[in-house]
């Protein structure tokens, strides 16, 4: 179902209205004043000033939300002979609504669903969502959504999907409960002028966007040059800090940590986000590691995301937003690897 | 709603001394509900204070599963604090995890087993399984290759020749550095290719050891003519959840904890990252 609601309507009517139901987490801009600098990011929104729904990417994604950086499993305690186990890991009391996430970082909760779909945590918090996305006014300066199939416009995965066309959003609806909500007053019907500018936007973001590859050339691509000497040329630009891995929506390696007292008598487990740039990610008992050159982990991250996601689920795991390239110390551009593959 | 990190606890009931490095745990599960546990699974053994880690169960003691055994080489942070442990010693256990045996294709084969050094755990609740329902299965053979006598495992069940006739089962045993009271096979655990005879159409051969140990053999037995899907490998990897989560023991578009750890030798060979 497709509809329009006036900006003015939008942060005033609806905003007041999901506040009654939902905890609101939206773009934002946090950082300024005495900070080095200032950046949009998702957090809790209070007030609809606070919403910045013109931004183009924010630093982090939203995984963190799904997949805290540093979530405690569990407790133990001894207690004389006895191990006493206390559960730590913590449901939402209140659904939430995540308020203008864009295309690509819609389709990566897709492939979070994927890693984590065993995981009832993570699964009720998913259940817990209203996803309102928002197609992107301009491009960002180093996305490729449209090589990898997931943006300027996003077919699944929100329960209403935004687009500014000036005075007002253009709104669609991807699931029954977004169709409830546009059942709201303030949703005016679409006029044809309204699909008309909706579709002009798209394009011109679309037009906008540097670096375009074929995704299928792409993928067949890495099937054969495995050993490609190209390879070298990157690790060996490559720190291995992880920062891509940190910043990437759809990265979700992570470690489980022991954080013990001195004498072992209590202590707990605690889930950190880990990356495979690291030496020790692929380090087994005994000294044997199974990536311990630089250049086969650059590889496996490389090809995790675009080779063995497609071998393994028939769909790449990367979503396109950039923000690797736009991380990395030492500007790697993942949009040049593949140009030249 | 389930945490599915968190252990069921668990108590060590006796502790065997294997080697100065390698223990066997029998454990008993606190909770009795039964459980099924194939032979070529794995559980994630939690020492509180030091870590968690995998480890191949090496035997089910009871039909309900919920007396387990495994043997432990102490070579990692959380590995080395199990010469701690003692009988009483409350653990945390998860699991069963990885996919086992293909036992129904293994039936009606012959079955040739070659392992290394611990890496005998790993085939030992098949062995069981394959004692337990001998006439399902042709000529079985073990060959296990160690680095010294002293390093051997399983000792008992390794030289008790009575045993292994009435289980109709030839086993044999070579050591690369003997000692003086050694009267059997010196070198490498290939050297014991030479005693044997495979039937190379009709052999399920099931190897694990070391990675070098596990090239080596698999190339003696491609030579003998047994086809890559016919070779079975029990692999190891780092793992934190053991359940296709975490993403530490992808190797290519396997994971091991998943998809493994028993692999035909033709993934692995074909896999674009090296699993072994």
């Amino acid at each position: 179902m497709d509809k329009v609601i006036r900006k003015h309507d939008f942060l005033k009517l609806l905003f007041a209205d999901l506040k009654e139901k939902y905890h609101i987490i939206g773009p934002t801009r946090k950082g300024g004043g005495t900070s080095t600098y200032a950046y949009p990011t998702f957090d809790d929104i209070d007030r609809a000033i606070d919403l910045e729904m013109g931004y183009t990417t924010t630093m982090g994604s939203l995984k963190k939300l799904y997949f805290p950086d540093n979530e405690a499993l569990y407790q133990y305690q001894r207690v004389g002979t006895e191990v006493e186990l206390v559960n730590l890991r913590q449901a939402w009391d209140k659904e939430k609504v995540i308020l203008g996430l864009h295309p690509c970082d819609i389709s990566a909760l897709a492939v979070l669903d994927k890693v984590f779909g065993l995981d009832q945590y993570y699964t009720d918090k998913r259940n817990k969502s209203l996803i309102i996305g928002l197609t992107c006014d301009s491009a960002c300066s180093r996305g490729f959504c449209s090589s990898v199939n997931s943006g300027p416009d996003a077919q699944s995965g929100f329960d209403l999907l935004l687009t500014d066309i000036g005075d007002g959003y253009f709104c669609r609806s991807g699931s029954e409960r977004g169709e409830r909500l546009l059942s709201l007053e303030y949703f005016k019907a679409a006029a044809p002028e309204d699909i008309q500018a909706r579709a002009k936007k798209l394009q011109k973001t679309e037009d906008e966007l540097k670096g375009r590859f074929s995704l299928d050339e792409v993928t067949s691509a890495l099937a054969e040059k495995y050993n490609d000497s190209l390879w070298d040329e990157f690790a060996d630009k490559c720190y291995t800090c992880g920062a891509c891995n940190m910043v990437c929506p759809t990265c979700t390696c992570f470690t489980i940590n022991e954080k013990a007292k001195g004498d072992h008598s209590q202590g707990k487990r605690v889930v950190v986000w880990d990356s495979c740039h690291f030496e020790r990610f692929a380090q087994m008992a005994g000294n044997f590691n199974l990536r311990e050159e630089k250049k086969s982990r650059f590889k496996h991250r490389i090809y995790d995301k675009f080779h063995f996601s497609l071998v393994r689920q028939g769909k790449v795991s990367c979503v396109g937003c950039g923000r690797c390239a736009d991380f990395c110390p030492s500007h790697i551009d993942i949009r040049e690897a593949m140009s030249r593959l | 709603m389930e945490n599915i990190y968190l252990p069921e606890m668990a108590v060590v009931q006796e502790i065997k001394e294997e080697t100065p490095q390698i223990r066997t745990l029998t454990i008993k599960m606190a909770k009795k509900q039964a459980r099924s546990v194939l032979p070529g699974q794995f559980m994630e053994l939690t020492i509180f204070g030091s870590g968690e880690f995998p480890v191949s169960v090496a035997a089910v003691l009871n039909p309900e599963a919920t007396l387990i055994q495994t043997t432990i080489q102490q070579v990692g942070k959380a590995t080395r604090e199990t010469a701690r442990l003692t009988p009483g010693s409350k653990i945390g256990i998860r699991g069963p995890f990885g996919n086992g045996y293909p036992l129904e294709a293994m039936q009606g084969r012959n079955i040739c087993l070659v392992t290394g050094g611990v890496g005998l755990a790993a085939a030992r609740q098949l062995i069981n399984y394959i004692v337990a329902n001998r006439n399902r299965f042709g000529e079985v053979i073990l060959l296990h290759g160690a680095r010294t006598p002293g390093d051997l495992i399983y000792k008992d069940f390794l030289f008790n020749a009575e045993d292994a006739h009435r289980n109709n089962i030839s086993i044999s045993v070579t050591v690369d550095q003997p000692d003086q009271n050694w009267n059997q096979t010196i070198g490498p655990v290939t050297e014991l290719f030479k005693k044997v005879r495979v039937e190379a159409d009709n052999t399920v051969a099931i190897v694990c050891g070391p990675g070098k140990m596990m090239n080596n053999v698999c190339a003696g037995l491609a030579q003998m003519g047994l086809p890559d899907d016919q070779i079975l490998l029990a692999l190891e990897s780092r793992m934190h959840c053991g359940m296709g989560v975490c993403g530490h023991c992808a190797v290519g578009y396997k994971k091991v904890c998943v998809d493994g750890p028993i692999f035909a030798y033709g993934e692995v060979k074909n896999n674009l990252e090296k699993l072994i």
